[in-house]
C-alpha cells in the first residue's frame, strides 16, 4: 500500500489493480454481447462457434421481415408512455414516503414495490383475464397499464433513494420563506434530482421495452411488441436473424449514448470546481443549479 | 254519439297501426334470414408457429375471404403452449365469446381441451370432406379433425455418432449414449415409449418411469425450445434426442450435422388437429364449416404436406414427391399411436413423477 | 392532505395489481382432476404443496440461488463501482458506467443464449481455461447452478452498481481529505470513512437484486438445463400446463418470500441511513 503522500515515481498498485479489475469486469459484462454480434454474422444457421466465415445474410433477411418495423414502433411508444406515467405517479409517491411520517410507511413502500415479486407469467395471465372482462383485450392501453405496474416499483425505489440523500433543511428553509408545498417540490426538490429522475425514467423505459412473459398474453394481431415478435421468430426458425436484430439494437443504443454524451459534455464544460460525480447511466449535472 | 265516432276512428287507427307493426316485424324477421348470410362474420384463427405450417392454411382462408367479403379472419400465430392457457382462461371467463374460434393444434393441446370440454363437435353433414379422412383418424363425435401427422423419431449428431441409433431403447439402454440424451422437459413421450416396450401400456406408464429412473445417467440435459435443442446437438453437449423429423431435416438442409432415424419399432405419429372452440354463433359455425371443408380438401392437404413434410390422414392421397423422398420406403407403414387422451388425463400426476423419479435424480 | 401524491400510485397498484392477482389466485382453491380444471373451494393444492418434499426443494434452491447471486453481486459490484468512481476522467467514467449498464438494453433471452455459447463445452470460456493450463478437460459451466449464477449475476449487476455509484458519489470528499490530513493511510481512510458511508448503497443494491434474483426465470431455465429447480420455473411450467392450483400456491409462496426479504432489507437500509446522521426515516 502506498500512502496518499507517496512519491510520484512509485507505482500506485491500488490504482493499477483497480484498472485491471475494471477491465476484467467490463469484459465480463460485454462478453455475451460480443458473442451475439459475432453470431449475427455467422455463415451457418446453426450457431456454429467459431463461425467458419462471416456474412451479412441475416441482416438482409431481417429487412425482408415486415413484422419487426411496426413491432419496434409499438414497443417504443408503449415504453415511452409507461416511463412517463411511472415517473409522474411514482416520483411524488417516493417523495411522500421519504418525507412524511406516515403511519406504516414501510408497509406502503412494500406495497408499492410488491409488483417486483410476482412471476411474470402469472401476472401476464392474470392481466389477460382482467382485461378480457373489461373488454380491453388486445389494446395498447392494456399493455401500457400492465407495464406501468411492473415498472413503478423501480421508479419508487430509485427515487426513494435519491430523495433520501437530499438535505431537508433546504425544503424547510423554502417553506419558512413562505413557499407552498407544490412550489417547494417543483423549485427546490426536483431540480436536485434531475439525474436520478432521468435514471429512473431510463430504467422504466428499458423494463417496459423488454417485457416478454407479461405481454405475450396481451398481444393481438396488429398490436404486438418487439420481444414477443422476437420470441415467436425464435420458436419458428432457428437461425441468427434475431442475433442480427439484437446487434442493431445495441448499435442504436450505443449511437444514442454517444449523442447524449456529446450533448451533456458540451453543456457541462467549464463547470465549477466541486468534484464531478460518476454518472450512471447518463450524464453529469452541475451542482446546485436549478 | 260524437264520442262514439271518435272512439271508433281511434280503434280503427290503432288496429291499422298494429297491423302495420306486425307486418313490418314479420318482414324484418324474414329479412334477417337473407341479411344474415351477408352479415359480417369475424373469426380469429390460430396456427402454431412452426416453419411452413401457416402458409397453406392462411392462403386458403384468404382466398375464402376474397370470395366472401363479409367474412373477416384474424390470424394468431403463436405457440400451442402459450395459447392454450389463454384459451382456457377465456373459456372460464367468457364462454360465449371464444378467444380463438378455430385453430391448428398439437395432440397435447387438443386433448387438454377435450378434457376441459372446450371443443365443438362438428356436424359431418355440413363438412363433406370429412368423409375423405381415414376412418381410423376420425374423432369421437367429430370433435375436431385430425388432418395430418408428422413422423417423430430419433435425431442425432452425425459427426459425433458413429453408429446411428436403431431403436427407441437406444435412448435409455445404450451405453454409447450415456450422458448424451437430450430430453424435452416435461415431455413424456420417451417415458411412454419406454413403458410400451417394457410391459406397460398407454394408461400404465410406471414401467417407463422405472426404466428411466434407473438410467438417468443417460440424460445430458433438459431443454425447452427448438433453439436449445439445436444448440445442444450441434455443440455436442448431447448427441441423441426424440424429435420432429421434419424440423431436423430442415436443420440438416441448412448444413447442421444432424441426422434422422426412424427406429425399428416405427415412427411415432405426431397428430395435428383442427379444433373449433365451443360458444360460436350459428353464423360463425356456418362459415367455420365451410372453412374446414376447404382446409381438409384433398388438394389443400397435399399442399400442406409438401410445405411441412407432414403426412395427411387422407391416406388415399399420393404423397408429394418431397415428402416421399424424406422418408425411407416403407418407413411409414408402421406408426406408433400413443394414447394422447391418457396423457392429457394424467399429465399432472405424471409431471410430478417426472420431477421426483427423473429430474430429482439428475444432478 | 400531504399524503395525496401517494394516492395515484397506491390506486394503480391496488386496481391493476392486487385486484387482478387476487382474482387469479382464486384458482388456488380449485382442483385439477384428470387434466380438468374444476372450480371449487378446497385446500388440496395448499396441502399438496406443503406435503411434497420436491416443492420444498424448489423453495430452498430459490433461496440459495438468490442469496448466492446477491452476495456475488455485492462482492463483484462494490470493487467495480469503486473502480469506476476512481477513474479520473469524467468521460471515461461515463463510458465505464455505460458499459456496465449496457446489457440491460439487450433482451435477457438473447443474453442467455450468448452465455450458453460462451460457457458450453466447446465455448470460449473452456477454451481459454484450457489454453491457460488451468484445466485439461472442459468443465461443466452450464446446465448447473454455476452457469445460472454467472448469467444471473451478469443480468443483475447493473442493479447493484447503480446504487453503489450513487452512494459513492454522495461521500463528502472533505471527510476523506480531513482523515488523510490527520495522517490516516489510504486503506484506513477507506475503512473508516468511505466504507461505512457507502454501506447503505450495498443495502439498496441488495434490496433490488435479491427480489429480482428470487423471481429470475429466463436464466435458470436456459442455463440450468432443467437441473436448477427454482420456483419461477415451476410456476411457469404449471401455468402452461394449466395446473393453476399449484401455480398460484407456488406464486403465493414466492411472493411471501420476497416481501419478507424486502422488509428485512429495508430495516437494514434505514439503520444505515441513521448512521449517516440523516433524519431517521
Amino acid at each position: 500500500m502506498v500512502s496518499s503522500l507517496g512519491n510520484a515515481r512509485r507505482i500506485d498498485w491500488v490504482r493499477v489493480a483497480l484498472r485491471v479489475y475494471l477491465g476484467a469486469a467490463v469484459a465480463y459484462v460485454l462478453a455475451p454481447l460480443v458473442i451475439v454480434v459475432i453470431n449475427s454474422l455467422n455463415s451457418t444457421a446453426y450457431n456454429l462457434f467459431p463461425p467458419p466465415s462471416l456474412t451479412v445474410q441475416w441482416y438482409v433477411h431481417l429487412f425482408h421481415l415486415a413484422q419487426f418495423g411496426s413491432a419496434i414502433r409499438v414497443s417504443l411508444e408503449i415504453a415511452a408512455v409507461t416511463a412517463a406515467l411511472a415517473l409522474l405517479i411514482g416520483a411524488p409517491a417516493a417523495l411522500v414516503l421519504t418525507r412524511h411520517r406516515l403511519r406504516w410507511t414501510d408497509g406502503w413502500r412494500a406495497f408499492l414495490t410488491a409488483p417486483i415479486v410476482i412471476p411474470q407469467i402469472v401476472f401476464g395471465l392474470a392481466m389477460f383475464i382482467f382485461f378480457l372482462r373489461l373488454g380491453l383485450n388486445g389494446t395498447v392501453t392494456s399493455i401500457v397499464l400492465t407495464h406501468l405496474v411492473v415498472a413503478l416499483p423501480f421508479v419508487v425505489i430509485v427515487m426513494g433513494a435519491a430523495f433520501l440523500d437530499l438535505d431537508p433543511a433546504l425544503e424547510e428553509a423554502a417553506m419558512d420563506l413562505g413557499a407552498r408545498i407544490p412550489q417547494v417540490a417543483w423549485r427546490v426538490v426536483f431540480p436536485q434530482v434531475r439525474l436520478p429522475l432521468l435514471a429512473a425514467g431510463a430504467f422504466a423505459f428499458i423494463i417496459s421495452f423488454d417485457q416478454l412473459e407479461t405481454t405475450l398474453f396481451l398481444v393481438r394481431p396488429g398490436v404486438t411488441t418487439l420481444p414477443v415478435q422476437m420470441f415467436l421468430y425464435m420458436e419458428t426458425f432457428q437461425d441468427p436473424t434475431m442475433a442480427a436484430l439484437s446487434t442493431l439494437l445495441i448499435l442504436a443504443v450505443a449511437a444514442g449514448l454517444v449523442v447524449v454524451d456529446a450533448v451533456f459534455l458540451r453543456r457541462s464544460a467549464g463547470a465549477p470546481g466541486r468534484r464531478d460525480r460518476a454518472s450512471p447511466p447518463v450524464a453529469r449535472v452541475e451542482e446546485g443549479t436549478g | 254519439m260524437m264520442m262514439g265516432r271518435h272512439v271508433r276512428a281511434l280503434v280503427r287507427a290503432s288496429v291499422a297501426a298494429c297491423a302495420l307493426l306486425v307486418a313490418a316485424s314479420l318482414a324484418a324477421w324474414s329479412d334477417r334470414g337473407a341479411a344474415a348470410a351477408d352479415a359480417p362474420v369475424h373469426l380469429t384463427m390460430f396456427v402454431f408457429a412452426a416453419a411452413g405450417h401457416m402458409d397453406v392454411p392462411e392462403a386458403v382462408v384468404r382466398a375464402y375471404m376474397q370470395a366472401h367479403p363479409n367474412v373477416k379472419v384474424d390470424f394468431v400465430e403463436s405457440s400451442n403452449a402459450k395459447t392454450f392457457p389463454q384459451q382456457l382462461a377465456a373459456f372460464k371467463t367468457a364462454p360465449d365469446k371464444p378467444f380463438i374460434d378455430i385453430g391448428y393444434y398439437n395432440a397435447d393441446t387438443t386433448t387438454k381441451g377435450l378434457v376441459n370440454d372446450m371443443w365443438q363437435p362438428l356436424d359431418a353433414s355440413k363438412i363433406p370432406n370429412l368423409k375423405t379422412i381415414d376412418a381410423q383418424f376420425r374423432q369421437p363425435q367429430d370433435t375436431g379433425v385430425e388432418f395430418a401427422y408428422g413422423p417423430f423419431g430419433l435425431i442425432y449428431n452425425k459427426q459425433l455418432v458413429k453408429r446411428p441409433p436403431t431403436s427407441y431403447a437406444d435412448m435409455w439402454g445404450n451405453p454409447a449414449f450415456q450422458h448424451k440424451v437430450v430430453l424435452w422437459d416435461y415431455v413424456l413421450e420417451p417415458v411412454m415409449l419406454a413403458a410400451l416396450f417394457n410391459g406397460g401400456s398407454g394408461t400404465n406408464i410406471m414401467p417407463g418411469f422405472q426404466m428411466w429412473s434407473q438410467h438417468t445417467d443417460q440424460i445430458a440435459t433438459f431443454i425447452h425450445s427448438n433453439q436449445e435443442l439445436e444448440n445442444a446437438l450441434v455443440g455436442g453437449d448431447g448427441t441423441l434426442a426424440f424429435f420432429d423429423l421434419q424440423i431436423a431435416t430442415l436443420w440438416a438442409k441448412q448444413g447442421a450435422p444432424i441426422g434422422t432415424a426412424i427406429p425399428k419399432e416405427g415412427a411415432v405419429a405426431w397428430p395435428l388437429f383442427i379444433e373449433v372452440t365451443r360458444g360460436e354463433t350459428p353464423a360463425q359455425l356456418a362459415v367455420l364449416d365451410d372453412l374446414i371443408n376447404e382446409l381438409i380438401a384433398p388438394d389443400t392437404l397435399t399442399k400442406y404436406s409438401a410445405a411441412t413434410l407432414y403426412v395427411p390422414t387422407n391416406r388415399r392421397l399420393p404423397l408429394p414427391a418431397n415428402v416421399a423422398a424424406a422418408y425411407p420406403p416403407g418407413a411409414l407403414k408402421k406408426v406408433i399411436n400413443l394414447d394422447w387422451m391418457s396423457l392429457a388425463k394424467n399429465t399432472d400426476g405424471w409431471n410430478q413423477l417426472w420431477d421426483t423419479m427423473i429430474k430429482a435424480k439428475v444432478h | 392532505m400531504r399524503w395525496l401524491p401517494l394516492a395515484p400510485s397506491v390506486l394503480v397498484v391496488a386496481v391493476l395489481f392486487v385486484y387482478p392477482l387476487l382474482h387469479f389466485l382464486r384458482f388456488s382453491f380449485d382442483t385439477l382432476h384428470e387434466g380438468r380444471l374444476i372450480r371449487g373451494f378446497s385446500f388440496d393444492a395448499y396441502r399438496a404443496f406443503a406435503g411434497e418434499a420436491y416443492y420444498w426443494l424448489n423453495v430452498w434452491t430459490t433461496l440459495k440461488l438468490a442469496a448466492v447471486v446477491t452476495l456475488v453481486c455485492m462482492a463483484v459490484g462494490y470493487p467495480l463501482a469503486y473502480a469506476i468512481w476512481s477513474v479520473r476522467s469524467p468521460r471515461a467514467r461515463r463510458w465505464a458506467s455505460f458499459a456496465v449498464m449496457s446489457p440491460l438494453v439487450v433482451s435477457v433471452v438473447v443474453r442467455a443464449y450468448g452465455w450458453l455459447v460462451l460457457l458450453g463445452r466447446q465455448g470460449a470460456a473452456n477454451y481459454l481455461l484450457q489454453r491457460a493450463g488451468l484445466t485439461h478437460q472442459p468443465i461443466a459451466l452450464i446446465n448447473n447452478l454455476t452457469g445460472v449464477v454467472i448469467a444471473t449475476v451478469h443480468v443483475l449487476l447493473p442493479f447493484m452498481v447503480f446504487p453503489l455509484l450513487a452512494a459513492l458519489d454522495r461521500v463528502d470528499v472533505s471527510l476523506k481529505e480531513a482523515a488523510a490530513d490527520l495522517g490516516a493511510p489510504r486503506w484506513q481512510v477507506f475503512r473508516a470513512v468511505t466504507w461505512p458511508l457507502t454501506l447503505h448503497g450495498l443495502a439498496a443494491g441488495a434490496q433490488l437484486v435479491f427480489p429480482l434474483a428470487l423471481s429470475a426465470y429466463v436464466t435458470p431455465q436456459l442455463l440450468g438445463g432443467g437441473r436448477v429447480l427454482v420456483l419461477s420455473t415451476l410456476i411457469y411450467q404449471t401455468t402452461i400446463n394449466v395446473n393453476w392450483p399449484i401455480a398460484t400456491v407456488a406464486s403465493i409462496v414466492l411472493m411471501l418470500m420476497t416481501v419478507l426479504a424486502t422488509l428485512a432489507l429495508l430495516q437494514i437500509t434505514r439503520r444505515s441511513g441513521r448512521a449517516r446522521g440523516l433524519q431517521p426515516r
